[in-house]
């Protein structure tokens, strides 16, 4: 496969981020739903498996930034990298636990045990008190002593965009990274049938892991530079917010499921589709939401880019990911 | 020393054993017909054998190593290759990919060898024609082909034949049969073939048959010699007639 | 008063809302017995029975008993749509699409409530007196909503041992495909368990809001689906009497770990029930997935 279209993509919307700071608050948002979507498809896109408490991963990442900006502003800009590794290594750690116990459990009772999750996460923060508890994270001032005030308002503005949008890349680079090696072709096969996967000699958990804990630092990040670094807050009640799993699986399912160029598709028309929903219909973004996934989900269950790459020649397929 | 040793086995499914202290021996290169009705715990003792069902009782060895407890993976690891009754392709990946899956991970190859030792069993099989198509368009007697190329790529010592011949026209059943034989004796691999009703494919292909009733070993011996034998003809038909 | 007399109240009324909880997790139960979809939806529909009883008694005057009937002709209509509109297309095969669907209507009904009925939470007054038993007071309404669960899933479980469909039911639940070798519609079959799975859980939404008189509102359903889930589980998946024999042990469960959770002086009781109920799943899903009450 050829990974260049998406990543071509990815690194122009940095450039105008970059070079067009005026732009950069509405292309992070832009591309936030892309990269959400990207990093959804790593782990239900390549193993079939579906987790509804996916969105604890953004709040491990926006807490790992959130705390050590809170709590150790005077390392100045040492904070930055450190907390973004903290908010990536918890995340992961958060995938492992979750993962080496529920990812021994086939699709449907995976599922399940998935459920309980992101509320279980959120309540013992709120209910142990810890991390600001229920009253959370608040870092502007913090920022502006660790950054200057210059310097943390250019990366709420633009840095944060740059990092969204270096997420997205990111995902890509590890989708294609996955898919060209022994693991795509591991993967592949778990996801079109385990049991004979078994037999060829793959180890299902291993993989299915390996790529739940990739997708899980990728959803870090972005909740690392959406809430404490954009935004300069975390808020319990935000940052576990269940929709986002609605919409990083409306954004990989319009653009195609284990597709690489799909996120970015679905995360353009998504955001189309809820603008527009958001000036004529105020508050109904979430129904409409839902509705577009079940409809995408049922009349078109290989999405745009999936479908597209079915009718496509095997030479062009390849620059379709 | 033989290849495969099974060693009474025994499975159980709640009261009923459906394998009931069965033993066999396998060398390279011989076939082995394993021969029952429906029901006979055939299909149970190869998931004995491939790790999909741990037994109660008796022990699973190959070449001298008691793999009683491993999983299938690390069976196929060790040269445990299996094709299934109803092949179990992977519909969305191309034939090639398909085939280089059982080699990267039941062979040990890294992805460009996988890639050739696909070629090489899709060539064997005849198969290598269609290498770019997704194996979800292939017709069933292509997907038993499919089957037999992924496990030959996976470099097995022993092949597990799940009623690879039921579903296919007397002339394919022919073709496989020369195919499994060849594969016996030019690569020097055991093969342990289940076996409903194709008798006459039994005596061509096998160089032993074992017959099998209610998870019991009836019989075991040259497969003219067996299934000739009245008990095994009974068992096929019921009680002959009696005045 | 010693323990025996402080604890019995709560015993007592887990009793009978794990009467409640276990007629909720057939539904659940029986629909993935049948079609092996874990109906991620499963609170939303009892979030929409909820509705019902609410607005039968406050729009008409119609009581909740009453009201369950209406409830439940109308999830077994909704049933059926799931099936033929979102099962039945995708093929059961299609498990995650199946899932993600689910997901989607769960939010779509949760959704579709708070625009038509708005975010608050409403509730009804209906009570029909109470007597005392031992120091106990117990309100009748409570007393019979219980009773009527345990009589419904008893009929359910009669249903499917005694009649044609029913056997049916059953045949597909043990072995799809022979079932359909020996002639079973399968098609039907699982239209008819997505329908009475599915009105058996809305008819279950009416009988908890005798529980929670107070508690009605839009996104009421979310910890609906992970208990339902917990003791669909714990019963074993697929097993009728088992679901609500672990209803009972749930609700027992869930009420003891209140009292001991505000003896201890914790915050959130309620909170830490739910937490406990969590843990219950991982760890039967990981040890014992094919339940601990089968039957």
């Amino acid at each position: 496969m050829k990974p260049w279209l998406p990543l071509v993509t990815y690194l122009s919307l940095a450039a105008v981020a970059f070079f067009m700071p005026e732009y950069s608050k509405t292309i992070a948002t832009i591309v936030f739903f892309m990269a959400l979507g990207q990093a959804v498809n790593i782990f239900v896109g390549l193993t079939g498996y579906v987790d509804f408490g996916y969105v604890a991963f953004m709040a491990m990442g926006a807490y790992g930034l959130g705390v050590v900006l809170y709590y150790m502003p005077q390392l100045g800009f040492a904070a930055l990298p450190l907390g973004l590794a903290l908010g990536v290594l918890m995340s992961i750690l958060l995938a492992a636990v979750v993962g080496g116990v529920a990812l021994r459990l086939r699709g449907a009772y995976f599922a399940i045990a998935t459920i309980g999750v992101n509320e279980g996460v959120k309540h013992l923060i709120i209910g142990a008190n810890i991390w600001g508890g229920g009253a959370g994270l608040i870092l502007g001032s913090r920022a502006f002593e660790a950054f200057g005030r210059d310097t943390a308002l250019w990366l709420a503005n633009v840095g944060s965009a740059v990092l969204v949008i270096a997420t997205g890349f990111m995902a890509v680079v590890a989708m294609y990274l996955i898919q060209v090696s022994k693991a795509g072709y591991a993967l592949a096969a778990i996801r079109q049938d385990e049991d004979a996967a078994k037999v060829m000699g793959i180890n299902p958990t291993k993989y299915k892991l390996l790529a739940f804990m990739t997708s899980a630092s990728l959803a870090g990040l972005l909740g690392a530079a959406y809430y404490p670094l954009g935004n300069l807050q975390v808020f319990p009640e935000n940052v576990f917010f269940i929709e986002y799993i609605l919409d990083g699986l409306a954004v990989m399912f319009i653009g195609g499921a284990g597709t690489v160029t799909g996120p970015i598709v679905g995360g353009a028309l998504y955001i189309i589709v809820r603008t527009v929903v958001g000036e004529l219909l105020p508050g109904y973004q979430v129904f409409v939401t839902a509705l577009v996934l079940m409809t995408t989900v049922i009349l078109l269950p290989r999405g745009i880019v999936g479908t597209l790459r079915l009718h496509l020649p095997p030479k062009l397929r390849e620059w379709l990911p | 020393m033989s290849l495969l040793i099974v060693d009474g086995v025994v499975k159980k499914f709640g009261g009923l054993r459906a394998v009931d202290g069965v033993s066999l021996t396998l060398d390279r290169g011989e076939v082995l017909a394993i021969v029952g009705p429906n029901g006979s715990g055939k299909t149970t003792l190869l998931n004995v054998i491939n790790g999909v069902y741990k037994p109660e009782e008796g022990r699973v060895i190959l070449e001298g190593r008691d793999i009683t407890k491993l999983p299938p993976y690390l069976r196929a690891r060790l040269g445990i290759s299996r094709a299934f009754q109803v092949p179990r392709p992977l519909p969305d990946s191309t034939v090639l990919d398909n085939v280089a899956t059982g080699a990267i991970f039941g062979g040990g190859y890294d992805i460009h060898s996988a890639k050739e030792a696909a070629e090489e069993a899709l060539s064997y099989v005849g198969l290598w024609e269609k290498r770019h198509q997704l194996a979800g368009a292939l017709a069933f007697s292509e997907l038993r082909l499919l089957e037999l190329a992924r496990a030959l790529a996976s470099r097995p010592k022993l092949l597990l034949l799940d009623e690879v011949m039921a579903g296919l026209s007397p002339s394919e059943i022919d073709r496989f049969v020369v195919l499994i034989r060849r594969i016996a004796e030019e690569k020097n691999i055991a093969a342990l073939s289940l076996v409903e009703h194709r008798m006459r494919a039994v005596v061509k292909m096998a160089d032993r048959a074992l017959v099998m009733h209610q998870g019991k070993k009836i019989m075991e011996g040259p497969p003219g010699v067996v299934l000739n034998d009245p008990k095994v003809v009974e068992i096929y038909l019921g009680r002959p007639w009696r005045f | 008063m010693d323990f025996f007399s402080q604890i019995s109240p709560f015993l007592l009324s887990g009793l009978l809302l794990g009467s409640i909880y276990g007629l909720s997790a057939t539904g659940l139960s029986l629909i993935f017995g049948v079609l092996k979809v874990a109906n991620i939806a499963h609170g939303a529909f009892i979030m929409l029975g909820a509705y019902v009883a609410y607005f039968a008694l406050t729009m008409w005057g119609v009581v909740p008993f009453v009201s369950a009937i209406l409830a439940l002709a109308l999830g077994g209509a909704l049933g059926y749509l799931v099936y033929v509109a979102v099962v039945k297309p995708l093929g059961l095969k299609n498990e995650l699409n199946i899932l993600v669907a689910l997901f989607a209507l769960f939010l779509l009904m949760a959704e579709a409530a708070r625009i038509l009925w708005g975010p608050d939470f409403v509730g009804y007054t209906w009570t029909i007196g109470s007597f005392s038993l031992g120091g106990l007071i117990i309100e009748y309404t409570k007393l019979a909503g219980a009773l009527l669960a345990l009589a419904i899933v008893i009929s359910l479980e009669v249903f499917l041992r005694k009649t044609y469909a029913g056997r049916a039911i059953r045949a597909v639940v043990q072995d799809s495909v022979g079932a359909q070798v020996v002639g079973i519609n399968v098609d039907r079959v699982y239209a008819l368990a997505a329908a009475v799975g599915i009105g058996i859980t809305t008819l279950a939404g009416v009988f908890i809001t005798l529980f929670i008189p107070v508690g009605i509102n839009p996104y009421m359903g979310g910890p609906y689906t992970l208990m339902g889930f917990v003791i669909a589980v714990l019963g074993g998946l697929g097993s009728i009497m088992g679901a609500y024999l672990a209803g009972l042990v749930f609700g027992l469960i869930t009420s003891v770990g209140y009292f001991a959770f505000s003896e201890l002086g914790f915050a959130e009781p309620s909170q830490m029930a739910l937490f406990i109920a969590f843990l219950m799943l991982l760890l039967i899903l990981l040890f014992k997935p094919t339940g601990l009450l089968r039957i």
